[in-house]
């Protein structure tokens, strides 16, 4: 039976990454400045969100709650790490897309 | 009004206008990058984009079973049409002359009767037409399910309650 793949966007993909490589105490905070470190620009962290919540659905990330303290006004982080699937859903994404890149037909030197 | 309420309007807005388990965290966190240096405006900023980044993601969830159910709902007049020349000719014509409380429920099924169909009808035309539907429906599940079914009907309830929970993988 062929496996059912849900694909990821850039953005899903930028975050799996980022969490990923940030290791395992990663929350809104951090993982906000270092997408915006990377992208160059300021990154809004209520779409920073909305993206965790969709790849939570998906099964690619996994959250747990932290506990709460006063410079957060009394609210709990939540932590977030990647999950086996979500692992699988990166190399996967990467596959593809190397695939795709090799693919490319000669065109002057545009995509390189 | 002092900027002090400003923040404490845009918590607020940010903790009831946005769904989910992770509006709290969401939050606390821009409430740590307010107590980092962040300024007024760019918390004010921050909240109005994650109220529309939620909302923006709640529509695109939503939007396929809307735009369906509005397509369903505007053939719901063909349907009436249909089923009550449908009706017309099953229903006995004695049924008017029945004595009370018969002769009151007749005309509420008459009514009734139709539109849930119509309405579990969609119901199941849309979950056959969802994409995955029939992946879903594989043969080794089919088989699961008709399994569970005939174990509740010949084992007592406290067995069968305990293996209801448990799940197929594929």
């Amino acid at each position: 039976m062929r496996e059912h793949t849900s694909y990821l966007g850039e953005f899903e993909l930028m975050i799996l990454l980022t969490i990923a490589r940030l290791g395992e105490d990663v929350y809104g905070v951090p993982l906000s400045r270092e997408l915006s470190a990377i992208r160059g620009g300021d990154v809004s962290v209520g779409s920073v969100y909305a993206a965790l919540d969709r790849l939570e659905l998906k099964g690619l990330i996994a959250s747990s709650l932290g506990d709460p303290s006063p410079e957060r006004g009394g609210r709990a982080k939540r932590y977030f790490r990647v999950t086996e699937q979500g692992l699988h859903s990166v190399r996967e994404t990467r596959r593809i897309l190397s695939e795709l890149w090799k693919s490319l037909p000669a065109t002057g030197g545009d995509f390189a | 009004m002092r900027p002090i309420r400003f923040i404490a309007l845009a918590t607020w807005m940010v903790e009831h206008l946005t769904f989910g388990p992770k509006n709290e965290a969401l939050s606390g966190d821009l409430l740590e990058e307010l107590q980092l240096g962040r300024s007024a405006t760019w918390y004010w900023r921050q909240v109005c984009s994650a109220i529309a980044a939620d909302v923006l993601s709640r529509v695109r969830e939503w939007a396929i079973p809307l735009i369906f159910c509005a397509g369903w709902n505007s053939l719901y007049s063909c349907w009436n049409l249909l089923s009550r020349a449908a009706f017309a000719h099953t229903m006995p014509s004695g049924w008017t002359a029945l004595a009370w409380p018969w002769s009151a429920l007749s005309p509420l099924g008459y009514g009734i009767v139709p539109a849930l169909t119509f309405v579990w009808l969609g119901f199941l035309v849309y979950v056959l037409a969802r994409p995955g539907t029939f992946h879903e429906l594989t043969a080794q599940r089919l088989l699961w399910g008709y399994r569970q079914v005939s174990m509740s009907f010949s084992s007592p309830p406290s067995s069968s309650s305990t293996t209801s929970g448990s799940r197929v993988s594929t």
